[in-house]
């Protein structure tokens, strides 16, 4: 038995749920990959495609990616903030995150609602219909990784992030508390064949309260999901210029 | 863990981002040819995603097995789109 | 509930918790071993439909335009759904749940001393979406106009737009069981290579990995980076068919070859996400059954990894009749014949591990020599469509029919039934008959035999694939006897499936009870328990040695289990 607390630093060790999260990635950029690369094969062979591609508010988008961009900054303070465990900060930069995911969305559904109004649907032709398709399965990621947010926001409202110190009954903000002691009887892996790149995962571990999810706080989750959201983030940034730039 | 003082790193560098995104614009006004302009939109874009996913993403402290997994799809993403060329594009074009 | 599942580990676990209720322990389990069963049980119910559908087609190709019984004439238009729906099924609701799935769950954590999955949650939500995927696929035979019958490769424009076939419904609901098929296995994949990443025990270094560990892994591989186009190229196709756009519509400014394209991209890593497991399967029967360490351990594993890479490159050999352009099939053709060698390397390698083993022919092992000599013929006549010039002949024909049956055939049967045979013991904690088992072998390998090599005959002699009436052709004539020679042996063939069924219903409630490791194997989950309870080891494994340590001449026993420390500590401890 392997008994760790968790202090999860950048250690150049991974834990499961990041690798998770990663091979969730790798896995996107090839779904990704496809509708984009589809997209780009045929504008190539098709330059007359610059008129449409001027309909796109350059303006509008690019206020867009700011906002994107914004949004992925906020995401990352917050992970920050898992580190100094400060509860309220994180709330507050999810929430920040989260809004501004809305905002995306809200411009990106004006935009929408532009272009139907001026008799413009997936079907008109081709580029219209690559350019829903590719926004509109930006948008659903953007979707689920706000949901991921607010929920992770609603565990940081009501002080869910990390097991309480023992004896409060409460986390305790600001003050390191004594970590979570896991034991680990989940596997048997020995650090030294996996060249120390991967902590042992937990996932059998003895249960704690609902909060220590997996046996890991929840706090952890707060990278995991600003993984996600920064990678969404950079789709939007080849996205962009695919789209709008190219007229 | 301390040597990473990255609170102002992250500001710094969505900075950069927005001074990046603005820098399409100016592209836009001084009016460069075509070619120039989409080496240079598409360049910005990498940089732009390069700097998200090297700090924001904390590739610069992850360990090579991520590599591997991020490099494997962005290869073939490479590999398809390469191949596909004859294929779609230029078939299109008439050649 | 989560908390009381989850202490319920120890080894007494299997009866005294109450607390465990049936909903969680069956239906909702986290429990890899138990989610494996549910794929298991869910691909082998499939295989009842999928061959029940190559029932009626065979009925119908060598009686045509009669009833066939149990369900009447197979009209033109039914054939073409039950051609697209036996070939959905046999390939990605047979092959994938009961090899990748059901195998990758049962033999992963157990191989490498792993309590679980290290995402259980997700794990049970794979299977479950899986499921959600098969009521797609099924619910699709009941929709107005039925199925969808484009082909199981869904080749547009006739999958993209409704004005082709009359059939709306059927398309979409096979594109959404595709969709949340592939959402499923991704999510299994994530799990299975972040097991084996992390989750080895203590001295289980690469090297000493298990070579079916390693071709799991390796076929998760091959679908974990396929995948991802073809899921963008359903989309596409849905929107085709739902919100009327036209990127595979030529008269809309599409393109068809693009799905041609992603479909195939996808299309040959499947084809060895299906094989490999058949192969990891038979990997870890031969050194158990011959005694013998395996042959060239690490030639295989790196022969494993270059077949992998280049099987990215070489999808366009599906399509060098397709219309895409000419300069392309030349590297296509060379990648596909440079793809073989390390395949050549593999089953060489098998050979050289068999020769001069005592062997034993038990019903794993039967399957295993099976699977090798049907496989062969499989890749051997591969050849002759590898290379473009000949390809142009044969495409089309019975040929490639005779072809990708001797490959996925060998594939998911023989490899599968190898496996189940093999783990049925762990699995169950019981033994199957092994008379009941020799003989549904000799069945299945005779009669298939019969049911498809007569198709290469059939195929160069010029018989087109996808027809429904061979009647129609006067060419064909000359095949009336040979098809009602195939049909006749195919319907054996699936008969002889009901001696597996008593088998294996009969000894999971009565077979004689098994003892931890019957085949005296070397391998991890030998050491567990049968079956083993939820947590499958009681104390941590440590592992000392490679797993196909046989046969030592300095050894009383011929195998020594990976987790038997070595003689000088074995007698400094004991
Ligand atoms: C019980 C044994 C089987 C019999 C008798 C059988 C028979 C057939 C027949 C008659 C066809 C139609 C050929 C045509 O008209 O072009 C067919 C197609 C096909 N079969 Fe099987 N099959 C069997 C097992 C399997 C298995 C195990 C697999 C794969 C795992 C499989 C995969 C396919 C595929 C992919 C097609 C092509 C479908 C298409 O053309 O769209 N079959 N099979
Ligand atoms: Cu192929």
């Amino acid at each position: 038995m392997i008994v760790q607390t968790a202090a999860v630093e950048n250690s150049g060790e991974i834990s499961t749920g990041k690798l998770g999260i990663w091979w969730l990635i790798g896995s996107e950029i090839m779904i990704f990959g496809g509708a984009i690369g589809s997209f780009i094969l045929l504008r190539l062979a098709h330059p007359d495609w610059a008129d449409n591609a001027g309909h796109l508010s350059v303006p509008i988008g690019s206020l867009n990616t700011l906002v994107l961009l914004t949004s992925s900054y906020t995401m990352v303070k917050a992970f920050e903030n898992v580190k100094k465990r400060d509860r309220k900060k994180i709330c507050r930069f999810l929430l920040a995150t989260a809004l501004m995911g809305l905002v995306f969305l809200g411009i990106k559904s004006f935009e929408y609602h532009g272009k139907f109004s001026h008799g413009i649907y997936p079907n008109t032709n081709l580029f219209w219909a690559f350019y829903f398709t590719l926004t509109g399965l930006h948008a659903l990621h953007v979707i689920a990784g706000i949901t991921a947010i607010l929920i992770l926001w609603t565990f940081g409202l009501r002080d869910r992030l990390w097991p309480p110190a023992p004896g409060t009954g409460t986390a305790s903000p600001g003050s390191p508390g004594p970590g979570i002691d896991i034991i680990d009887i989940s596997n048997f892996s020995d650090p030294s064949i996996r060249g120390g790149i991967i902590r042992p995962n937990v996932n059998m571990s003895i249960p704690g309260p609902r909060w220590s999810g997996g046996g890991r706080p929840i706090a952890d989750r707060i990278e995991l999901v600003g993984l996600y959201w920064h990678f969404v983030d950079v789709v939007w940034i080849f996205l962009f210029p695919l789209l709008y730039l190219t007229a | 863990m301390e040597p990473e003082k990255k609170g102002l790193g992250y500001f710094a560098i969505w900075v950069w981002l927005v001074a990046l995104t603005v820098g399409y614009l100016v592209e836009r006004f001084i009016g460069v040819p075509r070619h120039v302009a989409l080496a240079v939109i598409f360049g910005i874009a990498l940089v732009k995603a390069l700097l998200v996913a090297w700090n924001y993403m904390h590739l610069k402290h992850e360990s090579r097995i991520i590599f591997v997994i991020l490099l494997i799809p962005i290869l073939l993403f490479a590999i398809l789109v390469l191949l596909l060329l004859p294929d779609i594009t230029l078939v299109h074009r008439g050649n | 509930m989560e908390g009381n599942r989850h202490q319920a580990r120890g080894n007494s676990a299997h009866h005294s918790h109450g607390d465990e209720k049936f909903i969680w322990k069956y239906v909702f389990s986290t429990d890899h071993k138990m989610i494996a069963k549910q794929y298991l049980f869910t691909g082998l119910f499939m295989a009842l439909v999928g061959a029940f559908t190559a029932y009626l087609m065979r009925w119908q190709l060598a009686y045509p335009n009669t009833a066939a019984p149990g369900w009447g004439v197979v009209t033109a238009d039914k054939f073409n759904m039950l051609v697209t729906m036996h070939g959905t099924i046999m390939v990605f609701f047979v092959g994938m749940p009961v090899l990748v799935a059901a195998l990758s769950n049962f033999v992963i954590p157990l191989q490498i001393g792993a309590r679980d999955m290290v995402f259980p949650r997700l794990n049970m939500l794979s299977y479950w979406v899986f499921v959600a995927s098969v009521v797609c696929l099924l619910a699709s035979f009941f929709v107005p106009a039925g199925a969808s019958a484009c082909g199981w490769t869904g080749y547009p424009p006739l999958s993209a737009s409704q004005e082709y076939t009359g059939i709306f419904w059927g398309v979409v609901l096979w594109i959404l069981a595709l969709a949340l098929e592939f959402a499923s296995f991704t999510m299994g994949g994530i799990n299975y290579l972040a097991t084996f990443m992390c989750a080895r025990a203590k001295g289980l270094t690469y090297s000493r990995v298990p070579l079916a560990t390693w071709f799991l892994v390796g076929a998760s591989l091959a679908f974990f980076f396929s995948v991802g186009p073809l899921i963008a190229g359903a989309i596409m196709l849905l929107l085709d068919n739902v919100a009327g756009t036209g990127f595979y519509l030529p008269q809309k400014g599409g393109e068809p070859l693009l799905w041609q394209h992603l479909f195939w991209f996808f299309g040959h890593p499947e084809v060895y996400v299906v094989f490999l497991p058949g192969l990891a399967a038979v990997l870890e029967i031969i050194p158990v059954f011959s005694r013998k360490p395996i042959f060239g351990y690490r030639t295989m594993v790196w022969s494993m990894a270059v077949a992998l890479a280049l099987s990215y490159v070489v999808w366009a050999h599906h399509m060098f009749i397709s219309g895409m352009d000419p300069r392309l099939a030349m590297p296509f053709s060379i990648t596909t014949i440079l793809i073989s060698v390390p395949f050549a390397i593999i089953i060489f390698c098998m050979l050289a591990s068999l020769r001069g083993g005592s062997i034993r022919l038990a019903t794993p092992m039967l399957w295993a020599v099976g699977f090798l000599v049907t496989f062969l013929i499989g890749g051997l006549t591969g050849i002759f469509l590898g290379s473009a010039a000949s390809n142009i002949y044969f495409h089309g024909t019975y040929f490639v029919v005779a072809h990708f049956h001797y490959t996925f055939f060998p594939a998911v049967f023989f490899g599968g039934f190898a496996a189940i045979h093999f783990w049925f013991p762990k699995m169950f904690g019981r033994m199957y008959s092994e008379r009941l088992g020799k003989i549904h072998f000799w069945l299945t390998f005779v009669f298939f035999n019969c049911t498809f090599w007569p198709i290469f005959q059939i195929g160069s002699g010029g018989m087109i694939r996808r027809i429904a009436d061979p009647s129609q052709y006067r060419i064909l004539d000359q095949f009336k006897t040979l098809n009602v020679f195939v049909t006749i042996s195919a319907f054996i063939l699936i008969a002889g499936q009901i001696v597996f069924v008593i088998n294996f219903f009969w000894s999971i409630f009565r077979g004689p009870a098994a003892e931890a490791n019957p085949f005296r194997a070397n391998t991890l989950e030998w050491s567990a328990a049968s079956p083993p309870p939820h947590g499958n080891f009681t104390a941590a494994p440590v592992v000392y040695r490679g797993p196909y340590e046989y046969s030592l001449p300095d050894r009383a026993e011929d195998f020594v289990p990976q987790n038997e420390p070595p003689l000088a500590q074995a007698e400094g401890t004991a």
